[in-house]
């Protein structure tokens, strides 16, 4: 232990001489577009120490005076060697050419296999998620994710996430630094990620870096984008669900200002006539990311961007018929459902010094949900006309106001910092129904009830990681992060350590090693059995504790041949503060109705992940496989006994690949198989308190799915391909087999009166086609 | 004006478009239809369970009934347990032993349970695990009493119609929850028969749920605080002779109000996203409910 001690005491201070050492720094970028690549590895050959590029692109790698092989790479990029005479700290800008896609990545997967220290943490490349076949033809990334081990969607051919058992609302999911709210697009359909418009995702499904905070689960953090420095590109997509269209390019001559910009928009309301004075029902969806980054110097870059994205679905009735009594009703109703995400942040970067680079970011994340309902009209009968207008309108909103500080100090080659904190505001109107009534002109009511639940609550945290290498092929990084929920009734101060080792193995392999308690002051109403857009969010308070997650994970990481990455993790959790339904109710605005509704309990899971990643190549895709148990106690709910959670997929295995089988074709495939879900069938029959005779549900989760098996095929043909222009078709089909994958339970009485259940299956066999232009 | 090229756009709108609707319905249709497979539920096994119901009010000697649950092919409702142990104990710690009342196939006690206080009910029957639950008696609205005026508008049809007023007066800064009984004395068979008149209030008329028994449950989210005014119509009929009405108003506990919304939600379950849902119960070790209520009778002549 003393020994220990004495090298973590000498890896700090003894390199002190060290840390005025030369630096060598600056930026890597992508070759074509002048985009930062993050992630990226800058090695130096004849030291084996290593850094990676930061969200800007940004490294910092200390080295002696002297000659030095630098060798760049980062997944899917070629590597590239620099060999330099390093005496002062200089800045060298690199630019990564892509891999083509028929060439597999042998170094930065041998890399990252052996040398990051995280273990559940996948990046997925553009091209995987372009690459995947997809419901509807919709490129997804958070479907992709959903290929990964410990990752379940939910609902089937939706875009949900339930990481290693936790619940939804536990995944932190961010857009440039900003909080996602909401399930997406057509009821989670589709997620808010316009996949044209995203840059690089960084997925962590086990233990978080101290940098992470405010959820107690995974992380997905997505950045967008900044746009080509040198050139104008752009692309255009149309599937059976959207028109997407991106462009993207320098807004000046030396291409230090630039512009991002990607509309999606679904087609098929298009084709509807909206008649006003008659019945219609439609739905749209739209979502625009814009971005305009400027860079006055080397040392600084500022980003604006915003994000909004939209679905609404509406019906009008149009009445005006006589009843048998010669009674003349006439009027109109109109309801519509309007649920919308808006983010819009100001970063800016700025480097220090050659070692201390800082990012800040402030901005708005705002989720509204809008039920308005609106009737007017007019009773005649032979003496007496009535007439009536009822305006109804509910509203869930959910507005937070964010500033974040990071910064990361490189001390020497072998020992660096980051530290920063953040500071959230949210602003909670979890449902609020205003209602004006007039009849005959005269106002009978109008007032805005649950107004008492409109209210404040901030979270603060600090935080640390120190990032070290201790020893030849040992790694750590050692974090902590201070978080602080100031609710209406009470704050809470939670302290939440994060640790990663890794240590190299021999014949390159690594063992890596995670601790974790992340804690989460906001909740959402039913995040268990699959999200809605009008599922409320709402804050900790003196009768709702906060949820913590504590996660212990264990891996070991091998790369294999032609760029194959392996990894066996296993993790436990345990999980405080978990919430489940009660019972079903309606959002009732009376004074904080979710306690009713909600019960809070404790969770467990643990499992084990196989994955087999290729990233790149002309036959490349993935296998995992997972065998996880998640399960939950509740006081309140199946007679305090401990239940299958309802995503609780014991067994899950997922083969994915793309094989580009020439030039111009392209075909892909998802083999996907897992245990069936768990759902609640009764365990009897009963009479309650007003004589009704009903089934006993009482036993949560007690009944298991048949096995979930799908396997869905992709074709894509390119019709064109030139260094200025590229079009191709494809055609995609959605379980391709028509396999039948019940996910609710329905239960119905046949003619003898016996009972039987009934599967409840959606998408059977859905192809798809679509068309992309990209200049 | 038709535009020359309209039904192009919005083929809907025009009969031209009709075989391009038909086909859009159908992939429509096919991409999101739902299909069904039997499932074979053999190995769920039956939980035989306690079942407690004990809606106790302040005007009524307490009643508790106590049955089990049974497999779900069966068809014929359990009968009572008998030989069961039922007590009651309030919150100064009186304790009385409830007795089976081979009528009412319920356990009574002669007490009438007070409105503000706080009761726990016992059962111990054999082959089940003791179950309990408590209950509060709310207290009453201290509303005024209901009135009813004839001939105050005409139907459809030009025929009188009467008003019944309830009032309520709400208090603030808490959830109350209420239930609406409404009884017509019909002279002919000397008996009261429930009503069920339609309300003219659209905030009743928008949240309230329906009993079996022909009252309606209702919050107090739309006039939490206020006095609540709730009109109801009484069709031509009701004011010839000499009319008689009842208004059972009762201010229920929240246990209670639970118990009739997840059964309301039970009845309607269905739906993409909803699963099937168990009806709230509060009893330890068992099934069933166990709340109370705060009644308040007017009597209309």
């Amino acid at each position: 232990m003393q020994r220990n001690l004495f090298f973590v005491f000498l890896s700090i201070f003894g390199n002190q001489v060290y840390s005025q050492l030369p630096q060598v720094s600056g930026f890597i970028r992508d070759d074509i577009s002048g985009e930062a690549i993050q992630g990226a590895i800058a090695t130096d050959s004849s030291s084996f120490q290593y850094t990676y590029s930061n969200k800007d692109g940004y490294y910092n790698l200390g080295v002696s005076s002297g000659k030095h092989t630098l060798v760049f790479t980062a997944a899917g990029y070629q590597k590239q060697r620099y060999i330099l005479d390093v005496y002062n700290s200089q800045e060298l800008v690199v630019q990564l050419k892509k891999l083509p896609l028929t060439e597999a990545d042998t170094h930065s997967n041998l890399h990252s296999s052996i040398n990051d220290y995280r273990s559940g943490y996948t990046a997925p490349l553009a091209s995987q998620v372009q690459n995947m076949p997809a419901l509807l033809s919709v490129k997804d990334p958070v479907k992709f994710l959903q290929y990964l081990p410990g990752v379940s969607g939910g609902i089937e051919g939706l875009a949900g996430m339930y990481v290693r058992g936790g619940n939804a609302d536990q995944n932190l999911v961010t857009m440039d630094g900003l909080p996602v709210y909401g399930n997406g697009h057509i009821f989670g359909l589709l997620s808010n990620f316009n996949p044209d418009q995203v840059r690089d995702v960084q997925f962590y499904r086990g233990v978080m870096p101290a940098r992470y905070g405010g959820r107690a689960g995974s992380v997905m953090d997505v950045s967008t984008p900044d746009g080509n420095q040198y050139f104008g590109q752009g692309s255009f997509t149309s599937d059976l669900v959207n028109l997407n269209i991106n462009y993207n390019g320098p807004l000046n001559a030396s291409g230090t200002t630039t512009a991002s910009f990607g509309m999606r928009r679904s087609w098929l309301d298009l084709l509807f006539k909206r008649p006003t004075n008659g019945n219609y029902l439609y739905y749209n969806l739209h979502d625009f990311n814009g971005k305009v980054v400027f860079r006055p110097n080397k040392k600084d870059k500022i980003a604006v961007w915003v994000y909004n994205g939209r679905d609404k679905f509406g019906v009008q009735f149009i009445t005006n018929e006589f009843d048998s009594l010669n009674v003349h009703h006439e009027g109109k109703e109109t309801q519509s459902i309007v649920w919308q995400n808006t983010l819009t942040g100001v970063n800016f970067s700025h480097r220090i010094s050659d070692r201390h680079y800082s990012q800040f970011l402030v901005g708005m994340a705002r989720y509204t949900y809008n039920s308005p309902y609106y009737a007017d009209g007019t009773i005649t009968t032979d003496t007496t006309i009535d007439t009536y207008i009822l305006n109804y309108k509910q509203q869930i909103h959910l507005t937070d106001f964010i500033g974040k500080a990071n910064f990361e100090y490189n001390y020497n080659a072998n020992n660096s910092l980051r530290y920063g904190g953040e500071l959230i505001s949210h602003n909670f109107k979890p449902n609020t129904i205003s209602v004006q009534y007039e009849a005959n002109n005269i106002s009978r009511l109008d007032t805005i009830f649950g107004k008492a639940n409109v209210q404040n609550a901030s979270e603060g945290s600090v935080y640390a990681e120190w990032e070290s290498n201790l020893s030849a092929g040992l790694k750590l990084n050692a974090g902590a992060r201070l978080w602080t929920f100031f609710g209406k009734e009470k704050t809470y101060i939670r302290p939440e350590p994060r640790i990663f080792i890794s240590q190299l193995l021999k014949d390159k392999k690594a063992l890596k090693l995670g601790f974790s308690i992340a804690n989460q002051g906001i909740h959402q109403l039913g995040s268990v059995n699959g999200n809605l857009p009008s599922d409320v969010w709402f804050p900790t308070s003196k009768n709702f504790k906060p949820q913590q997650n504590i996660q212990a994970t264990a891996g070991f990481y091998e790369p294999w041949r032609k760029g194959i990455e392996f990894s066996l993790d296993l993790y436990y959790k345990w999980m405080n503060g978990i919430t489940d339904k009660l019972y079903s109710d309606d959002n009732l605005p009376t004074y904080n109705y979710w306690e009713s509704i909600i019960t809070q309990g404790k969770g467990n899971a643990y499992g084990l992940e196989v994955l087999m990643m290729k990233k790149t190549g002309s036959f490349n895709g993935l296998f995992s496989y997972s065998y996880s148990k998640s399960t939950r106690t509740f006081a309140d709910l199946n007679f305090g006994n401990t239940f299958p959670f309802r995503w609780d997929r014991r067994h899950k295995a997922v083969i994915q690949g793309v094989l580009i089988a020439s030039k111009y074709v392209t075909i892909n495939f998802a083999l996907v198989f897992m245990t069936g879900n768990a759902v609640s069938v009764p365990t009897g029959k009963y009479v309650t308190a007003d004589g009704s005779f009903i089934y006993d549900y009482s036993e949560k989760n007690n009944y298991r799915m048949p096995m979930y098996k799908r396997l869905d095929l992709g074709f894509t043909k390119i019709l064109r391909a030139s260094s200025f222009e590229k079009s191709c078709w494809g055609v995609n089909v959605y379980n391709v087999l028509n396999f039948k994958n019940p996910l609710f339970v329905n239960l119905q009485e046949d003619s003898k009166g016996k009972v039987r259940a009934y599967g409840l299956s959606f998408f059977p066999f859905v192809p798809s086609v679509f068309y992309r232009y990209e200049f | 004006m038709a535009y020359p090229f309209s039904h192009l756009f919005h083929p809907f709108s025009t009969d031209m478009s009709f075989n391009f609707k038909i086909i859009t319905l159908l992939i429509t249709g096919f991409l999101l239809q739902g299909c069904e497979t039997a499932l074979d539920i053999s190995n769920v096994t039956l939980r035989e369970r306690i079942v407690i119901n004990a809606l106790l009010n302040n005007k009524d000697q307490v009643q508790i009934s106590v049955s089990k649950s049974t497999s779900i092919d069966n068809k014929v409702k359990p009968g009572p347990l008998l030989g069961a142990e039922v007590t009651i104990t309030d919150d100064s710690g009186n304790k009385i032993t409830c007795t089976y009342n081979i009528i009412s196939e319920k356990y009574e006690a002669a007490i009438v349970p007070i409105a503000g206080k706080t009761y726990s009910i016992f059962v111990r029957a054999n082959g089940f695990p003791d179950a309990s639950a408590s209950l509060s008696i709310p207290n009453t609205a201290g509303t005024k009493s209901s009135m009813w005026k004839d001939s105050t508008s005409f139907d459809s049809s030009g025929f009188p119609q009467g008003t019944l007023t309830v009032y309520i007066s709400d208090k603030k800064y808490e959830n109350n929850y209420y239930r609406l009984t409404i009884y017509y004395y019909d002279n002919v068979t000397t008996e009261w028969n429930v009503l069920d008149p339609p309300t003219t209030d659209a905030d009743i008329q928008s949240q309230a749920l329906k009993t079996e028994d022909g009252g309606i449950v209702f919050s107090d989210r739309y006039f939490n605080g206020m006095n609540k005014e709730i009109n109801f119509l009484t069709a031509f009929g009701y004011g010839n002779g000499t009319p008689k009405f009842l208004v059972v108003n009762e201010s229920l506990g929240e246990e209670y109000y639970k118990f009739f919304k997840s059964l309301d939600d039970y009845k309607k379950s269905g739906g993409l996203f909803q699963e099937p849902n168990g009806v709230y119960s509060n009893i330890e070790h068992g099934l069933g409910i166990a709340a109370g209520s705060s009644i308040q009778r007017d009597t209309i002549h």
